[in-house]
């Protein structure tokens, strides 16, 4: 190790063949793609020449490199754990409620909901009610159909269609 | 000889004693990409490293297979200079007067910093891999 220090490769090269079946050992155990345990094991060893003058036991070398193996496979095996390949359909799905939500989408988001409930606002006091109990979509409500009638949901939705169509058309995009 | 033990090649070419002066800054921050779906093709890594009155902090974002870099150096400074280091390969960064430097197109692989500041000793930070 001091020759290594002291700049001399042949020292360094000692050092890499006793230890790097060791080291890629370890790394094998992590069960890491091939290319990630090949950078894995190359920054171990980037780490220690770069932590050689600092490491004054050579009998501890050894557990030195098994620690500092683990700790940069362990945050590669973290961060490729985290990488979680996605469906395009899915993130749609949760585009409402899981993803952090876009400012342009909450706006017209907003937009369109101060719509629907202006049009509710202008209906009579039957429908109105149909429409605040078909809105209701809180864990906890019975389902649609217990609370109003057949004939009561399809009238409301005739006549709030007919009061969306009145209304004057403002910024933003309608639901389809 | 070994030759045949995989990442041989690359353990000697890590060898280098340029930079042994250099005071270490030791990472203090990594976090890994958020569990949470996202709808960007991109995933972000912070990291931060410390040292004395000099700090980093570091968001790195992965493109596919090139990822890109913005930093920050926090600290008493008039002038510092930061330098990406990979395997044998240096590259001087430009550092804007608030000490914010960038760097896209990098290829995998392991990556650290370099400062160096006017009279003092060059600050290295701890090797990670993008």
């Amino acid at each position: 190790m001091l020759a290594a220090c002291g700049g001399d490769p042949g020292a360094w090269a000692e050092i890499v063949d006793r230890h790097l079946p060791t080291v890629n050992r370890v790394a094998r155990s992590y069960g890491l793609p091939r290319q990630d345990r090949e950078d894995a094991v190359q920054t171990v060893w980037l780490n220690l020449n770069q932590h050689l003058p600092r490491l004054h036991h050579p009998h501890l070398l050894r557990a030195w490199l098994i620690r500092v193996t683990g700790d940069v496979c362990g945050r590669q095996r973290d961060r490729l754990r985290k990488l979680v390949p996605v469906d395009p359909h899915r993130l749609v799905a949760e585009s409402g409620s899981a993803l952090v939500p876009d400012v342009e989408d909450v706006y017209l988001r907003k937009e369109r909901h101060a719509e629907l409930y202006q049009a509710i606002d202008a209906l009579g006091p039957t429908d109105r009610r149909v429409a605040r109990h078909y809105l209701d979509d809180s864990p906890g409500a019975v389902p649609l159909s217990h609370r109003t009638t057949a004939n009561e949901r399809r009238n409301l939705l005739r006549r709030l269609r007919r009061s969306l169509d009145t209304t004057e058309p403002t910024k933003g995009v309608r639901d389809p | 000889m070994k030759d045949t033990e995989p990442g041989r090649v690359a353990a000697l070419a890590a060898f280098d004693r340029s930079l042994d002066r250099a005071r270490t800054a030791p990472t203090i921050v990594d976090s890994t990409p958020s569990l949470v779906p996202s709808r960007s093709e991109a995933t972000t890594t912070t990291l931060c490293f410390h040292l004395g009155d000099l700090r980093v902090d570091l968001r790195l974002r992965a493109h596919g297979d090139l990822s890109s870099l913005s930093g920050l150096v926090i600290g008493d400074f008039d002038h510092v200079e930061v330098c990406l280091r990979r395997p044998e390969e240096h590259l001087r960064l430009f550092v804007r007067g608030d000490g914010a430097f960038h760097a896209e197109g990098l290829r995998r692989g392991p990556l650290a910093l370099t400062m160096e500041r006017p009279d003092r000793l060059p600050v290295v930070t701890d090797w990670f891999t993008i």
